[in-house]
């Protein structure tokens, strides 16, 4: 800033005196010209110095202002070169998601960070210090010059029932990287305080061949990799605010955890009652022995008890399931017995919704087939099954359009030409038996999707997503002097239409997740803190804290010159060429009074 | 250089301002104790009232010679004036040539304009005849106010006049023989540039000779010629400091030669301007009590301000209004 201010000083004082020192030939008019007839001329191009007013000069205020667009133009590209204070920018991302809460991993990472504080006392006195915190969002909670301020609010930070998203650690990253020179808290230090593992993709794009290869951070099937500090090959490198250097503090000792990972609820295939719930429990080390899992009832009752049955030389991730059936609509509770050091995943709380009937709208001629758990309702229908006579409505019903039906078995097969791989839509279907099944001379239109069509036209299914619609060639041909294949095919073709139809709507929820809005666990609302990997305690280091980094103090790097706008370089040049032609032809006089306005502060410049 | 005329700002005076200044020239005029002549009105009788001394402007075809040679030395002619006098007649010719058009921030002809304007004004109030005249003209004719109630669309009047203004070089002097008579007096405004002459060897140029000549002779006649003298020279030399310049103005060629202006420079050119009219004065026998100097102020006037000031105080004009009853 100051070089700046010093360059624009230099120019100034620069053009001020070029137009002290020589005088140009000013246009004047008057009236008594006639009389400077036998004058001598003047001496071209005179570099005499002579004092005078320079605020008196047309040609200076253009000069001026072509000179202030060029320097407004380089100054926002110019990259300030590299200081010649070395600058200090440390930025301590703390970790304060569930997995913190372990044994004393939080009181870890703040003494961590207290001690590396303490050892570069000298240096990060005055120094930009920016605490955040991260889990499922990162929180910028203060940036001071004062370590003390910093530890006081890091002490306060205590861990919250979410998951952890490491993408934010990379973030702050970029964010580093992509910050100007200029900025005023440049960061050239990352210090990152988790008991997570440094992620696979967190690579330094500098120095990547020279990183060690990176932990992965999958279930580990093994004993966890000690984690090193991610940039320590390169820790003698001077950083800079661009690149800056990155220590990973990973806090904590691994410790076995058993906890509720998973619940999931199975519904049925012809509705959207929950029929069964699945269960699954996930050990992570050595589990505790004997392993209890109890599950009570909606009037708090114990209505099951169960011993998981574990190992005796367990691998380090275990998985036990059950699945719980017909349970009543209710809030149920499951616990796990006894409790572990990561709380969050021993007690969980579900409830199972009041089932209802699908709501079926039935607009087709054939009577009503008679499903269970379907119910008649032409108001608000979960379902409607119309003729492919009658046009589809416009609206996000889902919509089962049935065609005329098949053909007579005694027809020559029907092969199928294209087929729409779908899971549902063609799950069990044998398509040599469907080329059998012919449908009748019937297609929908072209803005269906056929995904299953024959040589000559005919199509089974078709599908389209907007509105949610399923073309079937016809209904299920129940009559029992049906052949076994017409029958099975047409079933299967009707009933995975309706399954495709009403499962694209997403499935009840039995529980809720903790979210940054809401970050407490609540067993009275169900809400949980079941996120994925989070139990894991077994992914951290033990040696991970052995080492104080030494923080270096950095200096700016200069960004590359990028070119300015075209329409300043255009201002510029549109100045320039006014001031010439104004100065080959004369300045309009009508501009006397505003030289005169111009020049009245520096009257008191003019020699006597 | 393209030159354009001023613009025509209005009359700068408000009402009643030239009623107050008759009216005080003529209280001059009463305490000076030239009798009660000065009261009388006008009329049609020659009932001889008085003897005055001549003033310039008088008719000389009251001059009583013999009570002149009686009573006077021979250059102190004494006047008859009678009951009812000659109206007398006003001749204004306005220099509207180029140079009269600068300096642009405040136009020589602009004045020039507000001053004949008021001069009419109260000629008008006296119930004199005024013609108003271009100096530099095609044979144009002389304007003629002769009635009070013209004064009402002075400006109406001085408009019309000023849309006849053209640059031209030819000296308009041929409308004005018949003109003057006896009682007229004829007030020439003008900065006399036009009177500088081209060739080297020449004192004045042959327009300006062309018009002393006819002030001189018109002065043998006792006619009374008045000079307003409008001298920019001032503002302009303030306006040019040490250093070179590009001069440009009516006068010079195309494009502005450059010059290097000095102290000396400048010392010299005011020195020929003085010549210039000095010459002129000689050559058209003016006396120096008919001259009258309105100088421009150096700095950045109000043209107003200026002209008010200048008018009021100049003596020559006053006089001449003092002998108008």
């Amino acid at each position: 800033m100051i070089g700046f201010f010093g360059f624009l000083s230099l120019l100034t004082m620069g053009v001020m005196i070029a137009h002290m020192t020589r005088p140009r030939s000013t246009r004047i008019l008057l009236s008594a010209a006639r009389f400077f007839r036998d004058l001598p001329p003047a001496r071209r191009r005179s570099r005499r110095w002579r004092l005078q007013n320079p605020f008196r000069s047309w040609p200076l205020y253009p000069q001026l202002l072509a000179l202030a667009l060029l320097l407004y133009i380089f100054w926002p590209w110019r990259a300030p070169q590299p200081s010649h204070t070395p600058v200090l920018g440390i930025w301590f991302l703390l970790d304060r998601s569930a997995s913190m809460s372990v044994g004393d991993r939080m009181n870890a990472a703040q003494e961590d960070m207290a001690a590396i504080l303490r050892k570069n006392a000298p240096r990060v006195e005055g120094a930009c210090l920016r605490l955040s915190a991260f889990d499922l969002v990162r929180e910028d909670l203060i940036e001071t010059t004062r370590p003390d301020e910093l530890m006081a609010t890091a002490k306060n930070i205590s861990p919250r029932a979410l998951g952890t998203d490491l993408s934010l650690v990379q973030r702050a990253r970029t964010e580093v990287v992509d910050a100007q020179p200029s900025s005023p808290c440049p960061i050239t230090h990352l210090i990152i305080f988790t008991d997570q593992p440094r992620p696979a993709t967190f690579i330094d794009d500098a120095h990547a061949n020279s990183t060690p290869s990176p932990t992965n951070t999958a279930v580990p099937t093994s004993t966890p990799r000690q984690a090193p500090f991610i940039d320590e090959s390169r820790a003698s490198e001077a950083p800079t605010t661009s690149h800056p250097t990155i220590f990973w503090r990973t806090v904590g000792k691994p410790v076995p955890n058993v906890g509720f990972t998973a619940i999931e609820p199975m519904v049925a295939p012809l509705s959207r009652t929950i029929t069964r719930v699945r269960v699954e429990v996930t050990t992570y080390g050595a589990p505790p022995s004997p392993l209890t899992w109890t599950l009570y009832g909606p009037d708090g009752n114990r209505m099951a008890t169960q011993e998981i049955k574990t190992w005796a030389d367990p691998p380090p991730v275990q998985r036990w399931s059950r699945t719980l059936e017909a349970l009543p609509p209710g809030r149920y509770q499951m616990t796990l017995t006894p409790g572990d050091d990561y709380a969050y995943d021993d007690v969980v709380s579900i409830l199972i919704p009041s089932g209802e009937s699908l709501r079926v709208d039935w607009r087709f001629p054939t009577p009503w087939l008679d499903i269970p758990d379907w119910q008649q309702s032409s108001s608000g229908p979960d379902l409607r099954v119309i003729s492919f006579q009658t046009p589809l409505p416009d609206d996000d019903i889902p919509t089962l359009v049935v065609g005329p039906g098949y053909e007579s078995p005694a027809r020559s097969p029907e092969r199928i030409v294209y087929f729409l791989e779908d899971p549902i839509l063609l799950a069990d279907l044998n398509l040599d038996v469907v080329e059998r099944v012919i449908p009748k001379a019937t297609a929908p239109s072209s803005d269906w999707l056929p995904v299953l069509l024959g040589h000559r036209g005919r199509v089974w299914l078709a599908r389209r997503d907007d509105p949610p619609a399923i073309y079937v060639a016809g209904l299920p041909l129940l009559d029992p002097q049906t052949d076994t294949n017409h029958l099975t095919v047409s079933s299967l073709l009707f009933f995975n239409s309706v399954r495709w139809l009403i499962h694209r709507a997403p499935p009840p929820t039995l529980y809720t997740l903790t979210s940054p809005r809401q970050p407490q666990v609540d067993l009275v609302a169900s809400r949980l803190a079941l996120h994925p990997e989070e139990g894991n305690t077994l992914r951290t280091g033990t040696e991970a804290l052995s080492k104080l980094p030494t923080l270096a103090p950095s200096s700016r790097i200069p960004q590359p010159l990028e070119v300015p706008p075209s329409f300043l370089i255009l201002a510029v040049l549109i100045v320039v060429a006014l001031e010439r032609i104004l100065s080959a032809w004369g300045y309009p006089s009508l501009l006397y009074p505003g030289l005169r306005f111009l020049s009245a502060p520096f009257r008191r410049l003019r020699p006597r | 250089m393209k030159l354009t005329p001023p613009s025509w700002r209005p009359f700068p005076w408000r009402a009643g301002e030239l009623d107050a200044y008759r009216i005080r020239a003529w209280r001059r005029a009463r305490y000076a104790g030239s009798g009660s002549h000065l009261t009388r009105r006008r009329g049609q009788s020659l009932e001889f009232r008085d003897f005055v001394p001549y003033t310039p402007g008088d008719d000389v075809r009251y001059i009583d010679w013999r009570a002149s040679l009686r009573y006077r030395s021979q250059n102190d002619l004494l006047v008859r004036q009678f009951q009812a006098e000659e109206r007398m007649t006003f001749i204004i010719s306005l220099d509207a040539g180029p140079t009269m058009w600068l300096p642009q921030a405040l136009p020589k002809l602009l004045v020039a304009w507000w001053l004949a304007q008021t001069m009419a004004w109260i000629a008008l109030s006296f119930e004199e005849r005024v013609y108003l005249h271009l100096l530099f003209g095609e044979k144009e004719k002389p304007m003629v106010l002769a009635h009070p109630a013209q004064r009402r669309h002075l400006s109406q009047h001085f408009s019309r006049w000023a849309e006849r203004i053209r640059p031209t070089d030819s000296l308009n002097l041929a409308p004005l023989y018949p003109l003057l008579k006896p009682a007229t007096v004829w007030i020439i405004i003008t900065d006399l540039y036009f009177a500088d002459s081209p060739m080297a060897d020449a004192r004045l140029s042959a327009q300006a000779t062309s018009l002393a000549r006819l002030l001189k002779e018109t002065r043998r006649g006792y006619r009374w010629n008045l000079w307003i003298d409008l001298d920019s020279w001032p503002f302009e030399r303030k306006q040019l400091e040490e250093g070179a310049y590009r001069i440009e103005g009516p006068g010079l060629r195309e494009p502005p030669p450059a010059y290097e202006i000095s102290a000396t420079a400048l010392a010299a050119i005011q020195q020929r301007i003085d010549a210039m009219k000095a010459s002129f004065i000689t050559e058209s026998d003016l006396p120096a009590t008919d001259v009258s100097h309105w100088r421009w102020p150096t700095e950045h006037p109000s043209a107003e301000a200026f002209f008010r000031r200048q008018f009021m105080t100049d003596a020559i004009l006053e006089q001449l209004f003092q002998r108008t009853p």
